[in-house]
């Protein structure tokens, strides 16, 4: 029982921007077994209503 | 940029770094920078600089794709490394400390000043090797607030997890000491494998696989297990949305006629024992406002990969690292059939065409509504909607 692989809970981060250019892109850090990889969202600029009923 | 490791280790832990505003809060203009720690003890600065957004009245597009070119990696390294695997980082703004735990159970802290021109220079000040990381634990940083705080006094604290002395020790994150901390939970006991604050208390994960609930009012020794993964299946991560929002539910007629995890939900990753690349994990929920883990898992072995790292924003979505194969996103946000945003999907299928090095780099998505806090492992109360995603070209140009 062990977990000896990969053993980093903090292999993945990301950050919301909550003002300026950037608002509400979220870039996001993740690891891998040599290397990490980086990645964008950005906000949906004609979003959808989430609470829209059925 | 190869590997992020110049000798080509494993980056292990990540950490935004950002100069927040003091009048409001929010950190500064782009670049955005971050610290990667790998497993033989190396840190590294590195960066994101995203393209400029074009803005109409009615859109705002980035105006590239995102890619190599908008991270710059190891910008330096930062001095002093420490002696082991890096297995947590953690920023602390209100003191300046940049704190970096390490698998032997050693803590490192640095301060951190920002440049007229925005950068940041991170320097060495002291360690405490006074506690060891445990086997078969995984050494964790969680930072409580002020009103949450086990040790009682009305300062923050800083929780080292995963050690062979106790659950945890507590110091003061505003005055790190050479010295002992504050032992915390269960002494010679199971280590911890995963830490994370709920609303109203601590949970974490022992090797065993069981999952153990403190109430930040009070150690309780006598309290039993909360739960235990099924079929002998271990816990790798832990991490809690607080939905203030309250997007979970049943809509009709414009009504949450059903909400649920009003307290919000505690994601819990598990896998069968000695997790490998073609492990599939599993994503539990419990419920905060009762502790109570659904009798059903959320994701059952249908995550790609052993759930190594999982975030969770806001309004109960989750993104989960599941080292080689990728990041996986889920959510139990009441989904909306008209989205194109994947309701549970790898989000970013990792190459294993070549296993010794990350083969890409790219978008992991655009438009995606994910609300994730300045410090890692610490949702923020604020939401907007789901919104669609359009999935941008991979950067097959670059390998990390």
């Amino acid at each position: 029982m062990s977990n000896t692989q990969f053993p980093y809970p903090q292999s993945i981060t990301a950050i919301t921007i909550p003002s300026g250019v950037y608002k509400n892109y979220t870039f996001v850090v993740s690891a891998y077994s040599s290397g990490m990889s980086v990645g964008q969202a950005q906000p949906n600029t004609a979003p959808l209503t989430m609470h829209s009923g059925e | 940029m190869i590997d992020i490791d110049n000798n080509g280790s494993s980056a292990t832990a990540f950490e935004f770094l950002l100069n927040f505003d003091s009048s409001t809060g929010v950190p500064a203009s782009a670049p955005y920078y971050f610290v990667s720690g790998s497993a033989v003890g190396n840190l590294w600065l590195n960066s994101i600089t995203p393209s400029p957004p074009i803005t109409t009245s009615t859109t705002s597009t980035p105006a590239s794709d995102f890619s190599s070119t908008n991270v710059s990696t190891q910008i330096s390294e930062i001095g002093s490394q420490p002696d082991a695997g890096i297995a947590a980082i953690l920023y602390y703004p209100p003191g300046g400390y940049l704190y970096v735990a390490t698998t032997n159970g050693n803590l490192y802290w640095y301060s951190v000043t920002w440049g007229s021109d925005g950068t940041p220079s991170v320097d060495y000040i002291n360690e405490n090797k006074t506690y060891s990381g445990a086997s078969n634990g995984q050494v964790t940083l969680t930072l409580f607030q002020a009103n949450n705080n086990p040790i009682g006094s009305s300062t923050d604290c800083l929780f080292l997890g995963g050690l062979e002395e106790a659950t945890g020790v507590v110091f003061n994150p505003n005055s790190p000491t050479t010295g002992s901390g504050t032992l915390y939970g269960y002494t010679n006991a199971p280590p911890t494998v995963a830490v994370c604050r709920g609303l109203n208390g601590l949970y974490f994960a022992t090797p065993s696989g069981a999952l153990h609930y403190q109430p930040y009012s009070g150690f309780n020794s006598a309290l039993q297990a909360l739960w235990s993964a099924p079929n002998n299946e271990i816990i790798l991560s832990l991490a809690y949305s607080p939905n203030p929002n309250l997007v979970g539910g049943t809509y009709r007629l414009g009504k949450n006629v059903y909400p649920y995890y009003p307290d919000g939900a505690l994601f819990i990753g598990t896998s069968p024992s000695s997790p490998s690349t073609s492990t599939k994990g599993s994503m539990w929920v419990c419920d905060v406002a009762n502790n109570t883990v659904g009798d059903a898992a959320q994701q059952d072995a249908s995550i790609s990969g052993p759930p190594w790292g999982i975030i969770a924003d806001a309004n109960l979505n989750y993104l989960c690292s599941t080292g080689s194969t990728g990041v996986f996103i889920s959510t139990l946000a009441a989904y909306n059939p008209n989205s194109s945003l994947p309701e549970n999907s790898m989000l970013v299928p990792n190459s294993l065409s070549n296993p010794s090095k990350h083969q890409w780099l790219s978008d992991i998505v655009s438009a995606c509504a994910l609300v994730f806090g300045v410090v890692t492992d610490d949702p923020v109360a604020v939401g907007w909607a789901v919104g669609g995603i359009v999935a941008q070209s991979t950067d097959t140009a670059t390998g990390y």
